[in-house]
């Protein structure tokens, strides 16, 4: 059991750098595709932190909505799990659980308020550290050159 | 009249690779408060790149430009944001308005980002109403709602124009303002620079056009990024 969350905990640590990854890759490219706008931006004063806050609250933002709808949907799939093993073993004959290897005739599922609150935490922060890169990027942008480049 | 803007010495240059580009080479030059000076000069002459240090949109690579005797090569951070939001209003040959917001928000624009998120709260409605006026002033009383690319090249540009008055600057900076459209068209931005200039706004306008600069009270040509003369008006 303690190999298996071991196992688990490695899992979420790549899948944590994967998405800070990914949340860096899409912002950055929404730096690039937006850069119009935040010269213009710069050009009326916004301030450096204003326009970095705006893309990182973006990424935040991000991370809340998609780590909610995730914790949501495996909460959702913990608690009619079974149900779900059932169904697939009623169409299929396909059981994932063997009764055989196990003495338990049901899934044992149990929800960890502190992991979950973990879990949820993790990926926010990852999307915050993801975003930061290029949310400095966008606030440091000089507007005279984004906007010459705009017009071109 | 006294000086407002001072540039002396103004240079500035782009690396091309190997080769260095100099746009600007040595312009003096100084803005006084309530005029309407023009900036002339052929394609290239540097003269966009001119308006862009007067406006602490860009940075000279030699030289200074002094705001009220405070030179803005020491600007940094909030007091650079500043600068370009309290005391510049910038309208730009291609308009450069937000076409995810409506005409109304292009024009709030500037007042939100000068006093921040809380502080936006407290000017919301007096910067709504001025915002309702100034765009009534320039007869887009019907298109508070439209998105920039709704309306029409004359539109944008008084759009843009309401948008760089919001705050009230003391300086003006247009480049090239009617260079984007008709005769017609660019004919009315004109008269709604001359009357904010009549009202004693300062202004410094980019042209190419001969016929645009015999309407200023001064006349800067710019020949190959230097100053070949100044005039009244031409």
């Amino acid at each position: 059991m303690e190999k298996e969350q071991a196992m688990l905990l490695l899992l979420f640590l790549m899948l944590g750098i994967i998405t800070v990854f990914i949340v860096f890759v899409v912002l950055y490219m929404i730096v690039g595709h937006t850069s119009r706008d935040i010269g213009i931006l710069r050009s009326i004063g916004a301030p450096t932190g204003g326009v970095a806050v705006v893309f990182e609250g973006f990424a935040v933002l991000t991370g809340v909505f998609g780590a909610g709808i995730g914790l949501a949907g495996g909460c959702v799939f913990l608690w009619r799990m079974n149900a779900i093993e059932q169904w697939l073993y009623t169409h299929y004959g396909w059981q994932l659980w063997d009764r055989s290897l196990y003495a338990i005739d049901a899934i044992p599922t149990q929800v960890d308020l502190w992991l979950v609150v973990s879990i949820f935490a993790v990926a926010v922060t990852a999307c915050l550290v993801g975003g930061l890169a290029p949310s400095v990027k966008a606030g440091l942008k000089r507007p005279v050159e984004t906007l010459q480049v705009s017009q071109i | 009249m006294s000086e407002m803007l001072k540039a002396s010495g103004i240079q500035k240059s782009y690396r091309m690779g190997k080769a260095t580009l100099n746009v600007l080479r040595g312009v003096d030059m100084s803005v006084k408060e309530g005029e309407f000076l023009v900036i002339i000069g052929a394609s290239g002459s540097g003269k966009s790149t001119l308006l862009h240090i007067l406006g602490a949109l860009d940075r000279p690579t030699e030289g200074q430009v002094a705001y009220e005797g405070t030179s803005l090569n020491t600007l940094r951070g909030r007091k650079l944001d500043r600068f370009r939001n309290q005391t510049v209003g910038f309208v730009f040959q291609f308009y450069h308005l937000l076409n995810e917001l409506s005409v109304l928000e292009n024009v709030i624009a500037p007042a939100m980002a000068g006093v921040g998120t809380l502080g936006w709260l407290s000017v919301r409605n007096r910067t709504i109403k001025r915002a309702e006026q100034l765009l009534e002033q320039f007869g887009l009383k019907d298109r508070l709602r439209h998105k920039p690319y709704e309306l029409s090249g004359g539109e944008r540009q008084r759009t843009a124009l309401a948008r760089a008055l919001i705050n009230q600057p003391r300086v003006l900076l247009a480049d090239e303002p009617t260079g984007n459209l008709d005769s017609r068209t660019g004919s009315g931005i004109l008269e709604s620079i001359e009357s904010l200039h009549r009202a004693g706004q300062t202004i410094v306008m980019v042209t190419h056009d001969e016929r645009i600069a015999a309407r200023a009270g001064r006349v800067i040509r710019l020949t190959d990024g230097v100053v070949q003369n100044v005039n009244k008006s031409i």
